[in-house]
């Protein structure tokens, strides 16, 4: 297969993303961490370590992009294997690190990591993989479909298990925010192999009364949704994280407060350098701001949408839409939760966020995507029966 | 199903999906228009009132100062110690530099120094000498800042103590000039605005306001702290020397109404007035009426002679007792009888006798002698300015009975208050015009600068300008060969009339209890000061001429010395 060179503006993209994110980190941070005994009062602290995890992640995107396709693809379920392994890891409480509540982090030589973060990735890998047909001898038998994912019993439900098995272990540290992002990037991509619609909608239908048994169970689950329908009820309390969101976006106006001289970071808005970073940047650098981080989700969503399109093989079809979905579906959760569109989930911003494990990830699928982007054949959508449609969609 | 038609498939649904993707981007786009753009500037209202913290900073309150600039009433600054905690490189250290100057133990010190404000008070208000010392050692982070410690000063202690009144706790005023003038002392109070976290500290290098804060005016009494401690030492000997139970002498200047004097004795420490009983924190000279007695017989006279109901060559019967409506009234005043049985007017003013003022107000009637009362100011106050005036009690024309008319006319029936006295004497001193005694005459800036100066407008006349000298000649025949001549001064002549009453205690005469005053003017040619000098409840002698009317002569020498008048004979 002949190579080109990657999709040079995703990555200029990522790159201004990533170092526009690493700013709005320092400054969304150094008030929390220049304050505090636990961070050496340094208020470069949280700063370091993105910048830190920035360069790992450039250096796993590196590795992602150099590496063969068809090894990820033979590689992908003993990924999904250890993922999932690490995922039952942190659920044990001797080694698990809890912070809030939740045991989400293991500490690896001092390093936290995420194991839902791997997960997320590991799950779109696998199902890029099982959800294609082999190609070759060599791929025979590995993790292609014996039967096609439109057939519900042996073509969805085992898709559906290996997704099940990931989602239960995650729901249970609690992260009920990557479970969604999971859920519904793996849902998508489903739809995307062939799924059949209806199989879908009713599997949503099913799995509904759950979910919503599942919010009730966990009263601080509903309180927030509550919040989230009408803030103002209870400022101080339930509403008072949605409410502190909202004043920061509100007090930047058109231009903003400017870079740095957010109010609403001075403790008033919790998390404000994790899942509310965007608050800060709406405050610092106005609605302008917002809107060209915006933007750059979009070319990014657009540009990942464009890899697929001109992917050369199934596999690498599923996977670049499988992680553009992902990081597409994050992007405007955290939005929509930071702008009081949807309840509070509690997941990062990608790239942006502080947050050493969701960037690397992010970075590694970034690197996937311009794997596959080098191997893209620009023709490859026109040499269909049907194109009509297509060609005006993606000759730009 | 062929792998190709399988990617088709995907295709269209990949399009699908990044529609929809887009949708919700562009619905985001929307949603943080809606936020920044149309709720923009409302949130960002409701955000700067919870990021906005108001620091309210006292102003100091302006002094009080006699007619010179000497000082009755101050507020000290007092000294305290402030620190910045992220300043602060060897808190421990610093903690235990202050402790041993400060004396006070070093832990709690060294909290506040490693607190995580940007600013605390160490310590509020310690003394001038430990500030010093601090100030002197140039601490890293450590400030000694001057602040209004609400503490006011009374240099002069007891001095004019009525006049003054006095402050709480943080200088409000509540009595005398401390509370008339409250709102111009006071000054405004200054904000510090700054932005501040949740915590309420100030956010480093945000833009802070600073609205400081005003400080009051400070005032200058139209008081001679001089002639006030004069007045105040010869009122206490005349009341040590009479068993006296308390007194009043106030010193006025005629031609401005400015009041020189205020003396009311017992008096009270200022600083420490919750320590004094209420009855002697009252400024009697206002608050306080009593029945002038023969005092008003110079107004009765002034009145009569301005009318025209009387002419100086009058003669009046001045027998021993008279029998008014059914009641006899006697020359009971200074026990002097007439030789002759029969007096003019200035006979009656100079021996005081009853009788013969009696003539003399059945002569004027009494919606003349009730106009003219009024017209001198009697039953109502004077408009002094001084808290709690009483107007007196000067019965309505209407309640007038003969025998009201009778007694009023040589000063029973009638309550006045010491002020008003001074006021209609005043008066007759300033040719017949009324001035209002006033007790500031100045307002000050913080350093001494002039503010305001108030210039004192006379008011309407009251007698012309004739009966004044006609009066006036009376009068300084009272003291040159009446009853008043204790009152001499050597060196000017002295116009003045005494006055004794009975006490009176819920509307009845307290036997064996009496008030005995003094009234004048001096020089009489043209009189620089009104003197009026009241002895409540001497015991023993009880004669205004015998216990008030030597005071008189003290105060007046002193003050026309202290004022460089030249004397009578200079004139």
């Amino acid at each position: 297969m002949k190579s080109r060179s990657p999709d040079l503006i995703l990555l200029l993209v990522v790159f201004l993303l990533v170092s526009m994110g690493i700013v709005m980190v320092y400054s969304a941070s150094s008030v929390t961490a220049s304050s505090s005994h636990d961070f050496g009062n340094d208020p470069a602290y949280f700063l370091k370590k993105q910048v830190l995890w920035a360069l790992l992640g450039v250096g796993a995107m590196f590795i992602a992009y150099r590496a063969r396709l068809s090894s990820i693809r033979k590689w992908a379920p003993a990924l999904l294997t250890v993922a999932v392994a690490l995922l039952a890891l942190v659920l044990i409480p001797a080694v698990g690190q809890e912070s809030g509540g939740a045991r989400r982090w293991l500490l690896l030589g001092g390093i936290a990591l995420q194991p839902a973060e791997l997960a997320k990735l590991a799950l779109l890998i696998f199902f890029a993989a099982s959800l294609s047909p082999c190609q070759s001898a060599s791929e025979r038998g590995t993790a292609g479909p014996r039967k096609p994912v439109s057939d519900f019993w042996k073509g969805l439900v085992p898709n559906l298990l290996v997704m099940a098995l990931v989602l239960i272990l995650v729901d249970l540290e609690p992260d009920l925010g990557t479970a969604t992002v999971i859920a519904g990037s793996s849902l998508v991509v489903l739809f995307l192999a062939g799924a059949k619609p209806a199989h879908l909608f009713a599997l949503i239908g099913i799995t509904l009364p759950f979910v919503a048994m599942r919010i009730m169970h966990e009263g601080y689950r509903l309180k927030r949704l509550l919040a989230f329908a009408n803030p103002w009820s209870d400022p101080t309390g339930a509403g008072y994280h949605i409410i502190q969101s909202l004043l920061a976006l509100g007090s930047g106006r058109l231009l903003g407060l400017g870079l740095g001289h957010s109010r609403q970071k001075f403790f008033y808005l919790p998390e404000c350098s994790t899942d509310y970073i965007f608050s800060i940047i709406g405050e610092e650098l106005g609605f302008a701001g917002a809107s060209a981080f915006l933007i750059l989700f979009g070319v990014l969503i657009y540009r990942g949408f464009k890899i697929a399109m001109r992917a050369p093989d199934r596999f690498s079809m599923l996977l670049a839409s499988g992680i553009t979905v992902m990081l597409g579906l994050q992007a405007v959760i955290n939005i929509g939760v930071v702008a009081n569109l949807l309840p509070p989930t509690g997941i990062t911003l990608p790239f942006v966020s502080y947050g050493g494990s969701s960037l690397f990830f992010s970075l590694l699928g970034i690197g996937l995507l311009l794997n596959v982007s080098r191997l893209c054949d620009s023709k490859a959508h026109l040499k269909k029966p049907e194109p009509k449609m297509y060609v005006k969609r993606s000759t730009v | 199903m062929t792998e190709g038609a399988g990617l088709v498939r995907t295709r269209k649904r990949l399009v699908l999906i990044g529609s929809l993707k887009a949708l919700l981007l562009f619905f985001l786009l929307l949603r943080l228009a809606d936020i920044q753009l149309v709720k923009g500037a409302r949130l960002h209202a409701f955000a700067l009132k919870q990021q906005i913290e108001k620091v309210v900073l006292n102003p100091e309150r302006g002094n009080i100062y006699d007619r010179d600039g000497r000082a009755l009433a101050v507020s000290v600054l007092g000294s305290s110690v402030a620190a910045y905690p992220r300043l602060i490189k060897d808190s421990s250290s610093t903690a235990r530099t202050l402790s041993s100057i400060l004396e006070v133990p070093t832990g709690s010190i060294l909290a506040d120094l490693t607190s995580r404000s940007d600013f605390v008070w160490v310590a509020r208000k310690i003394e001038d000498k430990r500030a010093g010392k601090i100030k002197a050692l140039h601490l890293t982070g450590i400030d000694v800042i001057q602040e209004p410690t609400g503490k006011r000063i009374y240099p002069k202690l007891t001095l004019a103590s009525h006049v003054l009144g006095f402050a709480g706790i943080d200088e409000q005023g509540l009595a005398g000039i401390e509370y008339a003038y409250d709102r111009t002392l006071r000054g405004a109070p200054g904000y510090l605005i700054t932005e501040a976290d949740l915590f309420g500290r100030a956010i480093p290098g945000a833009k802070g306001s600073l609205r400081p804060s005003k400080s009051g005016n400070s005032l200058i009494l139209t008081l001679d702290e001089t002639i006030q401690y004069v007045a105040e030492r010869e009122l206490a000997r005349a009341i040590r020397k009479y068993g006296a139970k308390s007194g009043t002498a106030i010193v006025m200047e005629p031609r401005t109404g400015d009041v020189l004097a205020f003396a009311n004795l017992p008096g009270f420490d200022c600083q420490n007035f919750s320590k004094s009983r209420q009855s002697v924190l009252r400024n009697r000279g206002i608050t306080d009426s009593y029945e002038p007695g023969s005092v008003l017989k110079a107004v009765l006279i002034a009145a009569a002679l301005d009318k025209g109901a009387v002419s100086l060559h009058d003669s009046f019967f001045c027998g021993s007792s008279i029998l008014v409506d059914g009641w006899r009234i006697r020359n009971a005043d200074d026990g002097l009888d007439s030789p002759s049985g029969r007096e003019d007017l200035d006979g009656i003013l100079t021996y005081s006798y009853n009788v013969g003022a009696v003539g003399v107000g059945l002569r004027l009637g009494s919606q003349s002698y009730h106009h003219a009362l009024t017209r001198f100011g009697f039953g109502k106050t004077t408009g002094v300015d001084l808290p709690g005036e009483a107007a007196g009690t000067l019965p309505s024309l209407s309640e007038w009975k003969l025998c009201n008319l009778a007694t009023i006319s040589f000063g029973h029936g009638i309550s006045v208050t010491p002020i008003q006295v001074v006021k209609a004497f005043g008066i007759i001193a300033n040719q017949g015009r009324t001035m209002k005694p006033r007790l500031v005459r100045a307002l000050a800036g913080k350093n001494g600068e002039a503010v305001e100066t108030f210039v004192p407008s006379p008011g309407p006349r009251v007698i012309t300008e004739e009966t004044s000298r006609q009066v006036t000649r009376m009068l300084v025949h009272v003291v040159e060969k009446g009853t008043g001549k204790s009152a001499r001064v050597k060196g000017y002549t002295v116009a003045g009339k005494t006055g004794t009453a009975q006490v009176i205690r819920e509307g009845r005469y307290v036997p064996g209890k009496y008030v005995a005053s003094f009234v004048g003017f001096v020089p009489a040619e043209a009189p620089r000061l009104v003197i009026l000098v009241k002895i409540d409840e001497p015991a023993g002698v009880y004669w205004g001429g015998v216990v008030a009317a030597p005071v008189f002569r003290e105060i007046a020498t002193e003050a026309l010395w202290r004022l460089g008048v030249p004397t009578s004979d200079q004139l």
